[in-house]
């Protein structure tokens, strides 16, 4: 990023290319939509490229990354331009890009077909959660990124995040324990 | 739930990890003995195991394409409509607004001071009423300065 800053162009394509796949898979479990969440992506990439000149490496890359991530994802909700969808099409083209999808292909079509079912629950409940609630439980589920991080992508306090945290594992053990139990 | 359990949101934090040592050996301890907490702790487990396992998302074929376009526009910046929406978004119509106000406040006010300013004849007149002034005031002066005489002179009889 260093590199971006003194406007090595290169180096911006390689930090692109590193991070395009988290930044959308964030976008798109936030936003449950795959063209919205390409288009929040784009964006993203964007305000990267134009805050390069600002940036000050006082904390990880990602960290400064997924706060720009966040705030383009929760602006766009404000703006209300988009319809949250459930795409379970998108399922297609999630063979070969992680090791779920490469375990999936193992299964029978049943189990198949009830792993799409779950999934598809899974994110439909996530994104009844209120913004903030759901973009701290992906930043620390998908992200692995530690409160202090969070806080700090948020624009809130610690004791914030963990609050914050704490109420959508809660909504969602509401809705999910009674249907998957606490199996592993 | 005892009255003894911790809050449940520190359970979800030490699920992250997140509590510090001394509160986190507390937790450990509370969790060997509790077996509602420690139920608590693997639901908690079993959402973020839920939300894990979703799969990501492949990046379509013209995410890169459509990206690279709108860095190149950026370059060259917007034109024609698409830079008046620009110039009539945000706060710089609110801005023009003001000087505008401003300057046509300015205007009307200096009219009114100009018609306000005295004329010429008038000038005129308030620098003769000055010397007039001036003038009364050094006669009283030199009356002053000849009383001395004018007490010694003789009553007309």
């Amino acid at each position: 990023m260093v590199r971006v800053k003194s406007g090595d162009m290169n180096a911006f394509h390689l930090l692109f290319d590193k991070h395009k796949q988290g930044v959308v898979g964030f976008c798109y479990r936030y936003c449950g939509h795959r063209a919205i969440s390409e288009e929040l992506a784009q964006e993203v990439f964007l305000r990267v490229f134009k805050a390069a000149k600002r940036y000050r490496p006082k904390a990880r890359f990602t960290t400064w990354l997924y706060r720009i991530a966040t705030n383009v994802c929760l602006n766009e909700l404000r703006k209300g331009e988009y319809r949250q969808q459930i795409d379970s099409l998108d399922h297609k083209a999630c063979d070969g890009a992680g090791p779920e999808a490469q375990d999936r292909e193992r299964h029978t079509p049943e189990t198949q077909f009830e792993q799409r079912e779950r999934e598809d629950l899974v994110q439909r409940e996530l994104s009844q959660l209120p913004d903030k609630q759901r973009v701290a439980l992906l930043l620390r589920i998908k992200g692995e990124f530690s409160y202090r991080e969070i806080a700090e992508q948020i624009g809130c306090t610690e004791n914030h995040v963990k609050v914050l945290i704490y109420r959508g594992r809660q909504q969602l053990k509401q809705k999910l324990t009674p249907l998957f139990g606490d199996e592993a | 739930m005892k009255s003894d359990c911790p809050d449940e949101s520190q359970v979800s934090a030490y699920a992250d990890g997140e509590l510090g040592t001394p509160a986190a050996a507390q937790m450990r301890a509370h969790l060997a003995l509790c077996g509602h907490c420690r139920k608590l702790l693997r639901a908690y487990q079993a959402v973020d195991r839920q939300i894990g396992a979703l799969p990501e998302i492949s990046v379509s074929a013209s995410f890169e394409s459509g990206f690279r376009e709108r860095l190149e526009a950026l370059d060259e910046g917007p034109r024609g409509m698409e830079r008046l929406k620009q110039l009539l978004s945000g706060w710089r119509p609110v801005w023009a607004f003001a000087v505008a106000v401003c300057l046509v406040a300015g205007v009307f006010l200096y009219g009114r001071f100009e018609k306000q300013a005295p004329s010429m004849e008038e000038v005129v007149i308030v620098e003769n009423l000055e010397l007039f002034r001036d003038f009364e005031l050094i006669q009283k002066l030199e009356l002053l300065e000849a009383w001395d005489h004018i007490e010694a002179e003789p009553e007309p009889s």
